[in-house]
């Protein structure tokens, strides 16, 4: 019975260790300096899980970053949670090594901190590279009586609100490109948010509402079976899967949402470790397997430097807060 | 169709694809095994490792890891009361009794039949019925979820043994819990105070894996000298006998189609249809008093349910390419980087793929079994290691699970703090079960009767409109009047015999 106990006691003592050894992570990289950077493997946070359009491009860019590092491995951690903020937090809080970047897609750092509950703000990291771009779209069945997107508007002056649309979430990028559409455009429509973008392809397939807003990978499936077809691009870009889909400006329209994908790290990253990065970006966006790969998914690749990403993401930053407004969602 | 199965077995035969599914399946069972590693951890780990292989060898080695899980998450829960995986959180209901009866090894050997048995079935219907399955899951829209979920809360009554009133409170603490976080409809912020953890809400393995595994080990701590050491030490035979195969025939037959069925909702999987298939279990039992003490439906149903609706969830991402869960969309991210779309015509454009993947899951299955049935005299010699080796053990295994969920301490600590609650729960009496129904459908509920009201111009006569949703409430009318009515007579009974001694006493 006492030796039991006394079992129990030191399990319970490297239980506890565990557990807080979980809680210190990983700490900066010993040894080293800039100039051979990197020199260990490098953590690639996504705060998203796993197998979503951010995490793919996050391992299909690392897949042709690693030869220029050095053979360096770069590891994913899909650190999700508080709508990404919580993998954002922990790389902003991180030390400024290079050895623990995020991999983003806008929302963590450009409408989350809008809601004043984030501990950072936009502008507390070191942008690194542009990866790529994506637009919005707008997906509708095959057989809707639109054709194009100023067909739908003609239709929805004629009988305001009688479209309904399926997007990902109140505030996502799908919900504020629609909010431009609809002010830019002098239209209504009415928002119906669900989960995921499976899930606003199957109420769309469903009919039970007229149209879906989202990025364009969602829709692929059903646009190749002949069930969807995309009414219009509500962005700025073009992937061959979509490229006769006119984007709202070239229908006279002004208004535009892309989603911008890229690197940051945690603020203060010197200007060595930045561009050690952004060059393995770039050599990585020049691999015709990764560009493939990119292109599958719909998203356009569209290398940036880092200050070309930083301005992106004021900018993007700047609008969502207008758009939140109006949408009532901040004060 | 001959053809097409007899080149899916072709492909599925083909050396490094019945390697794939035997490691795959392997280790599958061992994932499932340590409570809170899920399909989702061990899938998102191997990614990059897919990324070498052949598209088809991938999906058949990541399809294996998914029924592995689904098989392995059995064993804790029978044991340990300690849930491998979410799904399996029911089983922990009347499993871990049965053990404590010394029947662990029954109740771990209908389990391997009944979930070889459902995702069979699954299969089959994947085989020969995906499209038009398919197009089933797509008419169902939110209406019939929200209806769904209603007819799911009824099941609080059959979940759990002991005092209604206590699991209606259970209940209702389920469903506050599950309006945590963002408003799903307007996006405000509900309930998190100042946490960002909290925006996306509890995280359901967390929730589960403290109030079963956590709450279980503290309480059984404090029982330890008496109840807990028996039970630790009886182990009892190892194969079920033939009135335990008897009675399991009807739960497995009913949980093949519940399973079947569930997996073709959004987001609804596992854990819905295990809670669902126990629910209908305790309703059509001749023998309802047993639930909850140990009865074997109650864990043949669930866990053929589970592991059916896991096999099911691939109808809607081959046949229209839509993945429902996120173990589905995983293997949905692995595909298209191999420049795949699965969607109607994955078939046609693919079709090694597409009948390779099937017949090695049709492989997977038997060798699941295989696995399963000899393991089970192995698995419950678990039952001699002494409580104080096991404890610590447990939390720290339930621990390191929940952190992989988003590798961030904040689920740890939610685990924590649920084991704390599954103690005073066990304590006061008040059953679990109900608590993370309600929590599972809360969200459900709520999301897809807003949805229904936006898309119903405000209205409720969109749920009496539609046929599906119609339906559902008829059934959901039926189920309350017929309890009633029972009821009623029940006490009619009572007070007429009562009556009755009073006549003969005078």
């Amino acid at each position: 019975m006492i030796a039991s106990r006394a079992l129990a006691a030191i399990t319970l003592a490297v239980a506890s260790l565990l557990v807080t050894s979980c809680s210190v992570g990983a700490g900066p990289q010993s040894g080293g300096t800039e100039a051979d950077y990197p020199n260990s493997s490098i953590e690639a946070v996504v705060p998203y899980d796993a197998g979503g359009a951010t995490d793919q491009l996050a391992r299909t860019v690392i897949s042709g970053m690693e030869p220029e590092l050095n053979e360096q491995s770069v590891v994913v951690l899909n650190e999700s949670g508080g709508a990404g903020t919580s993998g954002m937090t922990s790389v902003v809080n991180s030390e400024p090594n290079g050895y623990k970047l995020a991999f983003i897609a806008g929302g963590p750092l450009t409408v989350q901190p809008h809601y004043g509950k984030t501990s950072y703000s936009y502008d507390d990291v070191t942008p690194i590279a542009r990866i790529a771009t994506s637009p919005i779209v707008l997906a509708v069945r095959a057989d809707a009586p639109w054709n194009t997107i100023q067909e739908l508007v003609a239709d929805l002056k004629a009988n305001p609100g009688s479209f309904r649309y399926a997007s990902t979430g109140v505030g996502n990028p799908a919900s504020i490109a629609m909010e431009k559409f609809n002010a830019a455009a002098g239209v209504d429509t009415k928002q119906v948010p669900f989960k995921s973008s499976s899930e606003t392809v199957t109420a769309l397939l469903g009919k039970n509402v007229d149209g879906a807003a989202g990025l364009p990978q969602g829709f692929t499936a059903s646009v190749k079976s002949g069930d969807l077809k995309i009414l219009a691009n509500l962005g700025s870009v073009k992937d061959q899967s979509y490229e006769k889909v006119p984007t709202l400006k070239e229908s006279g329209i002004d208004a535009s949402t892309d989603l911008t994908s890229g690197i940051v790290g945690p603020k203060g990253l010197s200007n060595e470790v930045v561009t050690a990065l952004a060059d393995a970006v770039q050599a990585s966006l020049k691999d015709p397997k990764v560009l493939e790969r990119i292109s599958s998914s719909g998203a356009v690749p569209d290398f940036g430097t880092g200050e070309e990403y930083a301005a992106d993401i004021k900018s993007d930053f700047d609008e969502n807060g207008i758009v939140l407004k109006e949408l009532g969602l901040i004060p | 169709m001959n053809d097409s199965i007899l080149l899916g077995f072709s492909v599925a035969l083909d050396p490094m694809n019945l390697l794939a599914v035997l490691a795959g399946c392997l280790l599958g069972v061992v994932v499932g095994v340590l409570p809170g590693l899920g399909p989702i951890t061990t899938i998102s780990i191997l990614l990059p490792f897919t990324y070498a292989m052949e598209p088809t060898t991938a999906i058949i080695l990541l399809a294996g890891i998914y029924a592995g899980v689904m098989y392995g998450g059995t064993v804790t829960s029978v044991l340990l009361k300690l849930p491998g995986e979410a799904a399996s959180v029911v089983t922990a209901i009347d499993g871990y009794e049965m053990a404590r009866k010394g029947r662990a090894g029954p109740a771990l050997g209908i389990s391997a039949i009944g979930s070889f048995i459902g995702a069979t079935v699954a299969l089959i219907a994947l085989t020969f019925f995906a499209p038009a399955l398919a197009e089933l899951a797509v008419k169902l829209g939110p209406p019939e979820y929200a209806m769904l979920a209603l007819l799911g809360l009824l099941l609080i009554a059959y979940l759990g043994a002991g005092a209604f009133a206590k699991a209606v409170v259970a209940a209702a603490i389920g469903l506050f819990l599950a309006t945590v976080g963002l408003d799903p409809i307007s996006g405000d912020a509900r309930f998190v105070g100042d946490s960002l953890q909290l925006l996306d809400g509890m995280d359901v393995v967390a929730v589960v894996l403290g109030l079963f595994g956590i709450g279980e080990v503290l309480f059984s701590l404090r029982e330890r000298d008496s109840e807990a050491e028996l039970v630790s030490k009886k182990v009892g035979r190892v194969w079920p006998t033939k009135k335990d195969l008897r009675d399991s025939a009807a739960p497995i037959a009913r949980g093949s189609v519940i399973g079947t069925l569930v997996g073709l909702v959004p987001g609804g999987g596992g854990l819905l249809s295990s809670l669902l298939s126990y629910g209908a279990e305790r309703r059509f039992a001749k023998n309802p008093e047993e639930f909850g003490k140990g009865a074997i439906q109650g864990v043949a149903g669930p866990e053929t349910a589970n592991n059916a609706s896991s096999t099911s969830s691939f109808i809607p991402l081959l046949s229209l390419g839509i993945p429902f869960n996120v173990t589905i969309s995983l293997l949905f991210s692995v595909l298209l980087i191999n420049g795949i779309t699965p969607g109607p015509r994955l078939v046609t454009e693919n079709p090694d793929l597409f009948w390779g993947v099937i017949a090695s899951m049709y492989l997977g299955n038997v060798v699941l079994l295989i696995l399963s049935l000899p393991l089970v005299g192995l698995l419950i010699q678990i039952l001699r290691v002494d409580m104080a080796v096991l404890s610590p053990f447990i939390i720290v295994l339930s621990l390191v699970g929940v952190y992989t969920i988003d590798n961030n301490t904040w689920n740890m600590w939610v685990a924590l703090f649920f084991g704390v609650v599954g103690y005073f729960m066990r304590i006061w009496g008040f059953p679990p079960g109900p608590l993370v129904l309600a929590f599972i459908l809360g969200g459900l509920l709520e999301t897809s009767l807003r949805q229904s009201l936006l898309l119903g111009d405000e209205g409720l006569l969109i749920f009496l409109q539609r046929p599906g949703s119609l339906a559902l409430i008829a059934v959901s009318v039926l189920l309350i009047g017929a309890s009633t009515f029972s009821a009623v007579r029940k006490r009619r009974a009572q007070t007429g015999a009562v009556e009755e001694s009073i006549h003969v006493g005078s």
